[in-house]
Parts: C-alpha cells; sequence; structure tokens
C-alpha cells in the first residue's frame, strides 16, 4: 500500500505539475496570512504585520525551489523537459532530422534483419527438451549396428536412429506427398518430446518387421489436414497406398529431427521394409542416422571417443572393419541437416558489412552534429556563462542524439521485417519454411543497438562543443585551435568512412563476380529451357511392369507435344545438391587408399539429347538396351582417362553391384557438374533405366517457347495417363541451379545494396564537410578573390586539401581490403581474394564519387562574389 | 540561510513527526506548536519546514489532505501515518541513545 501511494505521489509530481505548484502556493499563502493575523493580534500595524510575516517566513522562491527538490523527482523533471527540448530540436531542423534518423534507421534496419537471420540459422535450436545434450553421430549405419551402440555405450542417456523418406499420405479424399521420418522406439524418449494427442511411439512400435503399421503425426499436419479433428485417431489413412493406425499427435512446434525440416508423419522402424524396399535387420546397407542424448557430466570430447571405441568394436564383430568409419559426434541441438556450416560464414560477411554499414551512418550522423553544434555554440556558450554545468550539458546533448538513435531503430525495426522478407525470397524456400521474422530477441537487439550508436555518435560531439572556452565562442569567433581539432575530428571521420565503403565495394565486387563465375561457368550441359518433374509410382502402388509402361507411354506422348525438343528420364537430379555413388571393379586397376567417389545416374535414352551433353565416342542408349541384354554403360571422359588412360574405353568392361556379367562401355560423354557448380569434374557412369527396375525418376524436358505453359502442358499429359499419380518438384533446371546460388546470391545482392548505401553515405559526409568548410571560410575566399584569385583557383585550393582526404581514405581501404577479403576466400569462385581488377575497379569508383561530392561545394566556393562576402561579415 | 537556527542537525524531521503525532496539523500551526512547547527556545525559520514536510510526505511518513482550519479557512493538515508512527518511534529511541550518552559525557566532565 505504500509503495503504491509514494508511486501515486511521484507521479503527481511529475505530471500534475502544475497543480502540485498551486497547492504549494496556496499553503504558504495560509501559512503568511496567519501570521500577519497573529501579528496583528500582537497590536503591530497592518504594514509592520505584512513586512514581520514576510521575514519570517523567508524567501518563497528558495521555499519552492526546495521542496520541488523533496518530492525528489528533480531528475526526471529534467529528463522530461530535455526531452522536449531535443524533440523541438529534431522538429525545428527537419532536413536534419530525416538524414539523420534513416542513416541510422537503414543501419539498425539492416543489423536487425541479418540478426535475425543468424537468430534463426546459427542459434535457434530444435523445439525438444534440453536441445544442448543432443549430439548427432556423423556417420550412418545399419539398424543392428544402432542396437548394439546403443546397449554397449557408457555415456549416452540414451540413442535414437531415424531415417527420412518421401511418402504418400491419402486422408479426407487426396493424396499429398509429404516427408516423414522411420525413427526407432527410442526416437520420442529420447528427445523428450511427448503427445499433443494419443501417444507417441514407444519402443514396442519398433517390434516385429512389419507388424506395426502405425504412425505419429505432427501438431501442424493435424491442424491443416484434418482441420483439428478431435477423432484424427480413429480416421483411416493410406501411406504409400497401406492402411495406417494414426496413433497419436505430437506435441505442438515438434516437426522432426531436423530443425529446417518438415517431417509431418513419424513411422516406426519396424515399417522400413514396406517403404525401403530393404529389410530392417539387415546389416548389408548404412542407412540409419543416430541422434544420442549425453548422460549427466559427460562432455561431446568425452563421449567421442567411447562410442569410438564401442563402433569400432562392432564394426570388427560384424565384418566391417575395412569401412574405417568415423563416429564423430556433433552438436544435436539443431538435428540433422541444419544449415549452420553452410551459412554461418556468409552470416558472419553480412554481420561485419552491416556492422560496417552502421559505423558509417553513425560516423554520419556525428559529423552532422558537429556541424549543427558550431551553430549551436553562442547558445551553449550562454548557457555554460549562465552556469550551467558541462555535464548537464553533455546530458542533453546526449539525449538528443539517443532521442535520433531511439526514432532511427523504431523505423528500423519496422524496415527489418520488410529487409527479412526480401531474405527469405533468396533462400531455397521449401527448405526454410521457418517463421523467419524479428521475434522479441531481435528488438531487444536493436534497442540495444540503437543505446549504443546513439551514445557513439553524441558522446564525442557532445564533449568537444562544450568545451568551456567560452568567452571566444560568445563573440561568435571559435577559438583557432577549437577550430581546427573539430575540422580534424571531422575530416579523420570521414576518412574512415571512404575506408570502409571502399572496403564494402571491393567486398561486393568480388561477391558478384562470384555469382557471375558460377552463373557462366561450364556446366558440361546447356540448362536454359529444361524442365523437371519428378514422380515415383511405387508409391502410388504400381509394380514393376506398369511402372515401365507408364513411363514409355509418358515420354512417347511428351515427345509428339508441340515446342519439345526432346525428352527423357533420370533418377538423379543434376546440381540438386543430392548424389548417388558405388563403387566399380576394373580388372587392372589397383584401388587407392582414399578412392574418389564414382557418382551414378540411371537414365533413359536421350537424356544427353536433351541436356545438350555431347557424347563424344560411341552411342546414347537405345531400345535394344534391356533387360536380359548385355549391361551397358556410358562414362564421362574422366571416368574413361581414370582407368583406361591413353586408350579408348568404348568396349572396356567394369564390374558393378551384384550383376552377373560386366557392365560394357558403348559411349563416352564430357565432363558434367553433378553435384555442384563449384566441384571439380567427378567420375560419372550412366546405367540405362531400362535394365534396372528404378521407379522414382525425374522427366526432363527441353522445350522451346514459355516454360510456364510447357510444364503446365507436361502436368496435364500426367494427370490424363494417371490423376492420382502426384508430381513434385516442378521446375526449371535454371530454377533448380539458380536455388543451389542462394547462398552467392544473398551474399551479392546484400553486399552491393549495402556497399551503395555505405558508399552515399561516405559522399553524403564528405559533402557536408567540404560544404562546412566552403561557408566557415567565406572571407577568406572573398579576400583571396579580392587580392586576385580567380574562380578555378579557389576550386583547385579546395580539391586540393579534399584530394588529400579521400586519398587517404581509399589507402586506408586498400589496406583493410585485402584482409578482410582473405576470410573470404572461401566463398569466392572463379577469381582470388586479392583480384587486382576488382580493386582497381573499386578504388576508382570510390574516387570518382568522393571527387564528385567534395565538386559540388568546391565550385559554390569558385562563385563566391568578393564584395558581398567581406560586406557580410 | 533556512536552516533551523540551533536545531541539531536532522532533528526537524522529529520534531515534526512528533508535534503531528497527537492530531492532524498544518504548517503554520506546527511552527507555532514546536515554538510553544520548547518555550520559545528553538526557533525554526518558517518557511524552512515546507521543504522537510514534503520530503516526509514523498517517503509516506506523513500524509496531507485540505481541511477546514476553526477560523473557517482552507489549510493543508498534515497527519502521521503507520510507517511514520514507526518511524517516529525509531528515531525517538535514537534520540534517547544519544541524548543520555551525550549527557553522561558532559556531566562526567562537569564533575
Amino acid at each position: 500500500m505504500r509503495w503504491a501511494d509514494k508511486l501515486r505521489l511521484r507521479l503527481r509530481s511529475l505530471f500534475r505539475h502544475g497543480s502540485v505548484e498551486q497547492e504549494l502556493d496556496a499553503e504558504l499563502r495560509f501559512h503568511l496570512e496567519q501570521q500577519i493575523q497573529e501579528n496583528l493580534a500582537a497590536g503591530m500595524s497592518p504594514d509592520e504585520a505584512r513586512y514581520a510575516a514576510r521575514r519570517t517566513i523567508g524567501g518563497i522562491e528558495q521555499i519552492r525551489e526546495e521542496c520541488r527538490d523533496a518530492r525528489s523527482v528533480r531528475f526526471i523533471e529534467t529528463l522530461l523537459q530535455d526531452l522536449r527540448y531535443a524533440l523541438r530540436m529534431m522538429r525545428r531542423s527537419p532536413g536534419f532530422t530525416a538524414v539523420a534518423v534513416l542513416s541510422l534507421a537503414l543501419g539498425i534496419g539492416a543489423n536487425t534483419a541479418i540478426f535475425s537471420f543468424a537468430n534463426a540459422i546459427l542459434l535457434k535450436k530444435l523445439p525438444v527438451t534440453d536441445p544442448e545434450r543432443l549430439i548427432t553421430i556423423g556417420w550412418s549405419v545399419n539398424y543392428p549396428f544402432f542396437r548394439e551402440l546403443d546397449r554397449r555405450n557408457g555415456v549416452l542417456a540414451g540413442l535414437a536412429g531415424r531415417f527420412s523418406i518421401d511418402l504418400n499420405l491419402t486422408a479426407e479424399g487426396s493424396t499429398e506427398r509429404m516427408h516423414g521420418e522411420l525413427v526407432s522406439g527410442s526416437y520420442f524418449p529420447v528427445l523428450g518430446v511427448g503427445a499433443a494427442l494419443g501417444r507417441v511411439l514407444a519402443e514396442e512400435d519398433d517390434g516385429a518387421e512389419d507388424a506395426h503399421p502405425v504412425c505419429v503425426i505432427s501438431y501442424d499436419l493435424w491442424q491443416k489436414k484434418f482441420a483439428g479433428a478431435p477423432d484424427v485417431l480413429h480416421k483411416a489413412i493410406l501411406l504409400n497406398a497401406r492402411p495406417f493406425q494414426i496413433v497419436g499427435v505430437s506435441e505442438r512446434g515438434f516437426r522432426g529431427g531436423a530443425l529446417q525440416g518438415r517431417f509431418d508423419v513419424h513411422v516406426p522402424m519396424s515399417m522400413t521394409g514396406f517403404f525401403e524396399g530393404e529389410k530392417r535387420d539387415s546389416t548389408g546397407w548404412s542407412w540409419l542416422q543416430m541422434i544420442g542424448r549425453l548422460k549427466p557430466g559427460i562432455t561431446r570430447v568425452l563421449a567421442e571417443a567411447n562410442i569410438q571405441a564401442v563402433g569400432t568394436h562392432i564394426d570388427k564383430e560384424q565384418g566391417h572393419e575395412k569401412w574405417k568409419a568415423s563416429y564423430r559426434l556433433f552438436p544435436g541441438d539443431q538435428g540433422f541437416d541444419d544449415h549452420r556450416d553452410e551459412f554461418e560464414k556468409p552470416i558472419l560477411v553480412l554481420l561485419a558489412v552491416v556492422a560496417s554499414v552502421l559505423l558509417i551512418a553513425c560516423a554520419n550522423v556525428a559529423n552532422l552534429l558537429l556541424a549543427r553544434a558550431v551553430e549551436r555554440q553562442r547558445e551553449i556558450a550562454v548557457r555554460l556563462a549562465l552556469g550551467a554545468t558541462r555535464a548537464r550539458l553533455v546530458r542533453q546533448l546526449s539525449l538528443e542524439s539517443l532521442v535520433l538513435s531511439g526514432v532511427g531503430g523504431m523505423v528500423g525495426f519496422l524496415l527489418s521485417f520488410w529487409m527479412v522478407q526480401a531474405l527469405v525470397y533468396f533462400l531455397p524456400s521449401d527448405n526454410f519454411a521457418i517463421g523467419l521474422r524479428p521475434d522479441l530477441l531481435a528488438l531487444g537487439f536493436t534497442a540495444a543497438l540503437s543505446i549504443i550508436t546513439g551514445l557513439l555518435f553524441g558522446l564525442a560531439p557532445a564533449w568537444q562543443v562544450t568545451r568551456p572556452d567560452v568567452a571566444p565562442a560568445l563573440k561568435q569567433e571559435m577559438a583557432g585551435r577549437a577550430w581546427a581539432s573539430r575540422a580534424l575530428l571531422r575530416r579523420a571521420l570521414v576518412v574512415c568512412q571512404i575506408g570502409a565503403s571502399l572496403v564494402l565495394v571491393f567486398g561486393a565486387g568480388l561477391f558478384a563476380r562470384t555469382l557471375r563465375n558460377l552463373r557462366t561457368a561450364d556446366l558440361g550441359f546447356r540448362p536454359e529451357q529444361i524442365i523437371l518433374m519428378t514422380m515415383d509410382p511405387s508409391l502410388s502402388g504400381y509394380k514393376e511392369a506398369d511402372t515401365a509402361l507408364l513411363y514409355n507411354r509418358l515420354l512417347e506422348t511428351i515427345r509428339k507435344v508441340p515446342g519439345v525438343r526432346a525428352a527423357s528420364l533420370a533418377n538423379m537430379t543434376v546440381l540438386s545438391g543430392g548424389m548417388f555413388a558405388a563403387d566399380v571393379g576394373v580388372t587392372g586397376y589397383t584401388p587407392q587408399d582414399h578412392e574418389p567417389n564414382y557418382y551414378l545416374n540411371w537414365v533413359s535414352a536421350d537424356y544427353f539429347k536433351t541436356l545438350g551433353t555431347p557424347i563424344l565416342q560411341g552411342r546414347d542408349f537405345n531400345r535394344w538396351d534391356r533387360k536380359g541384354a548385355q549391361p551397358v554403360a556410358i562414362v564421362n571422359q574422366r571416368f574413361a582417362t581414370h582407368f583406361w588412360p591413353g586408350q579408348n574405353a568404348i568396349g572396356k568392361r567394369f564390374r558393378w553391384g551384384g550383376w552377373k556379367s560386366d557392365v560394357e562401355i558403348v559411349g563416352v560423354v564430357s565432363n558434367t557438374k553433378y553435384q555442384t557448380i563449384r566441384e571439380e569434374p567427378q567420375f560419372i557412369y550412366y546405367l540405362p533405366v531400362t535394365q534396372q527396375h528404378v521407379s522414382g525418376l525425374t522427366l526432363y524436358v527441353r522445350t522451346v517457347g514459355d516454360s510456364g505453359r510447357m510444364i503446365s502442358s507436361v502436368r496435364d499429359i500426367v494427370r490424363a495417363l494417371d490423376p492420382r499419380l502426384p508430381v513434385y518438384n516442378i521446375k526449371t533446371l535454371e530454377a533448380q541451379i539458380d536455388s543451389q546460388l542462394s547462398q552467392e546470391r544473398i551474399l551479392a545482392s546484400l553486399s552491393t545494396f549495402f556497399s551503395t548505401a555505405a558508399t552515399l553515405l561516405a559522399a553524403l559526409g564528405l559533402y557536408g564537410v567540404v560544404a562546412y568548410s566552403v561557408k566557415r571560410r567565406h572571407r577568406e575566399i572573398g579576400i583571396r578573390m579580392a587580392l586576385g584569385a580567380r574562380g578555378r583557383d579557389v576550386m583547385l585550393l579546395f580539391a586540393r586539401e579534399n584530394l588529400a582526404t579521400v586519398l587517404l581514405g581509399i589507402g586506408i581501404g586498400i589496406a583493410c581490403a585485402y584482409a578482410s577479403a582473405k576470410y573470404c576466400a572461401s566463398l569466392l569462385y572463379g577469381l582470388r581474394y586479392n583480384d587486382i581488377a576488382t580493386l582497381a575497379v573499386a578504388s576508382v569508383l570510390m574516387l570518382a564519387v568522393a571527387l564528385l561530392a567534395s565538386f559540388l561545394p568546391a565550385r559554390r566556393a569558385s562563385r563566391v562574389d568578393p564584395v558581398m562576402a567581406l560586406r557580410y561579415e | 540561510m533556512g536552516k533551523p537556527s540551533g536545531l541539531v542537525q536532522g532533528t526537524l524531521d522529529l520534531l515534526i513527526l512528533k508535534t503531528i503525532s497527537l492530531e492532524p496539523k498544518h504548517g503554520w500551526a506546527i511552527v507555532q506548536r514546536i515554538q510553544q512547547v520548547s518555550a520559545e527556545v528553538l526557533q525554526v525559520q518558517q518557511g524552512s519546514l515546507y521543504p522537510p514536510l514534503h520530503r516526509l510526505e514523498q517517503q509516506g511518513w506523513i500524509k496531507a489532505h485540505w481541511s477546514e482550519t476553526e477560523g473557517g479557512r482552507k489549510a493543508k493538515f498534515y497527519s502521521l501515518t503507520r510507517a511514520g508512527r514507526t518511524q517516529m518511534e525509531k528515531e525517538l529511541a535514537n534520540w534517547d541513545r544519544l541524548s543520555t550518552a551525550i549527557n553522561t559525557v558532559v556531566q562526567t566532565n562537569e564533575a
């Protein structure tokens, strides 16, 4: 109660300022009158009585002042006063305010946006219990291995297995394709994820193989597909055309064991055979990914030694010691397939870029404040002379800059929503469906940033202008020394701005050229005008013969469509980041210690024609390459020269997989990029889809004309063949390649944008400095011209002075450019970090912008009318 | 200027609290009362009473309300809050200890 009363009183003193003062006046008046009456009663004359009363009570104004202090809201009162004053100052110079607020908003907004991005990708964790205690093991294993490791290790409180699958879910009258996970019985308990409805999967669901057609769906799927119906547990659903029972809905927010993924259906591993066609308990395939929870007190490093030892032992028992498996442990707080490694460096680079932009913006505002402070010199001098303390003035001036940065921060925070939207646009969207937007953490970050920047650009000018050399300022002549040091500070700020901008422009140049190099890199095929579409008939219940039939009909129909140049099928989509490698055996070739990957793709006839990859020797696959005929392969040049250097590879043979007869090479094609654009030429061989049943294939169609229209007509053809067959990953090959370049695109676009902004800010800063010095030296210019200097001479005078500033900035920029670019070396492609041409272009660009920025005010100096200038004083 | 003459530092608060502990009083009455009771020994510069009053109010030890005097005029009356009473007792005890100590010292010296 007492606290509430106190608060009420304080607030009253603060906000009902007027009425509190009135009340005090009334109280004192009453006192005075009471005393006058007393004096009159004692026999004084009225005048005497009044005079004596006044004397006994003391100085009214002093009492008032002391009472105000006694109310102890003095500090806040003056703060509010300062605040009002600051806002008035902002309103009074809207131009200055707009430039300052906008440049700060740009800087702060950019920092908030990149911070949100960093937060989502580097800092966010799986929505499970205690994610920091989770580890993932960097090696895929078979199921019996996983069981043994779980049983024998001494460092994990629990170990779970998972495998991501694509499946078709049929429910509520429609079929959808989605991502799911095959999980061990320990999966939900180890992650510590519970059920929102029903139950989660448990050990008994992962019992006898093929005996548990049950699943748990995600909260999101429950809401979206089943509209949150409470009876979802009794609904009949089909997974890949087989009835499954939904036994539960997992906790809200949980979407599987990968932070950046969306796994909406969880199926026990006992059903592995149904989904993958391989027995769960087979030791012949390494497929299962492991995630475990560390025992209390055990560190990741400690656990790694134990897991490695136990793992190696189990491998030996299974006869797999020659794999030399490395069981490294990684932080599991983001689960699997996190994008930390991929995006960590770009994000750090971007953070550095936006931090530089903010610093440049700060330097600008500090510069503007310094210039303005000169105009306020008299005001400040008067206040100092009247007895204001320096601390008080510094406080007031700092508050003014804090208000500026606060407003800038607010605008920046709003701006960051839009910037994040723009950022998301650059991302490979389907994997980043995470809610990426500035949150409370980002808001806190913005607030902290605003305060820091406010102090950063505000304190130095405030300190400088409150120098207590009052007399000269009052005479409207700044002391020569103060002027010189201030001018020096302003030039130093501009030098830093130019230097930092040059580094940013150089970086932007490197990233932009990297992107261009990647885009124009020789892929070994022509990606333009190719559309892609993936399907998997076996998921809809197709058998082998029907699948082959369907694909044949599909290709025949599509090839007849006007505008289609070629059509074919392949198992792997090129440059999707995915890969499939399998060893080959070549007589007379001794495998090396570190055998490279031999990449494989199952393709149909016309694949190379569709892609535009030249067949260098031999022939394409044709319809005689069918089952039962001689197995054939086409290999790329690198593959051919690797195994048969200096020989013709056509007709050569190699052993493959479990096939009885050797595969004969019938063609050699030129090298193509397989997994990424950055890769060196790889060893690739192609086998015909007609000789082995491969169900999931991607259709490649080369077209002329509008890709969008062609996509819809190809889609119609598929729908006409089988309306229930889902197709997915529908896009152009160019779009597919582009989505691989998202990281590079982000870097190139954002660094270009921000370096442009930084350059403009620096130019603005330089312009301000020169314009101000022209204004200040008006009289000097007048005298020079009166003595015979021509306009051109005056211009040259200013140009010389500024050239020094600009060149110093560029010099510092060049020195820093290489050092910072070296850190980014691994992000570049097709050029080195110390690319001299890029640096030269950046420097010349910077020089041109800087000269232009100083030329405009210098030209004004050359037009000074000496008569006017001299009469002015 | 303005400090109560001949008053030990900090004792004005105690005097105010004690003075209004019996009944609510307005500022002028408090001054009169202090001078009356102390047989005019304690002289308070009248105006200097108000800052401590306002401070004590902010501290929540006394509270103020406007009311009519016997002469039918409106005046601001101060009265003790419960917290103020506790505070007064604490300060009284302090004062007792202090004055006893000083007395002892002074009398010992005289003897």
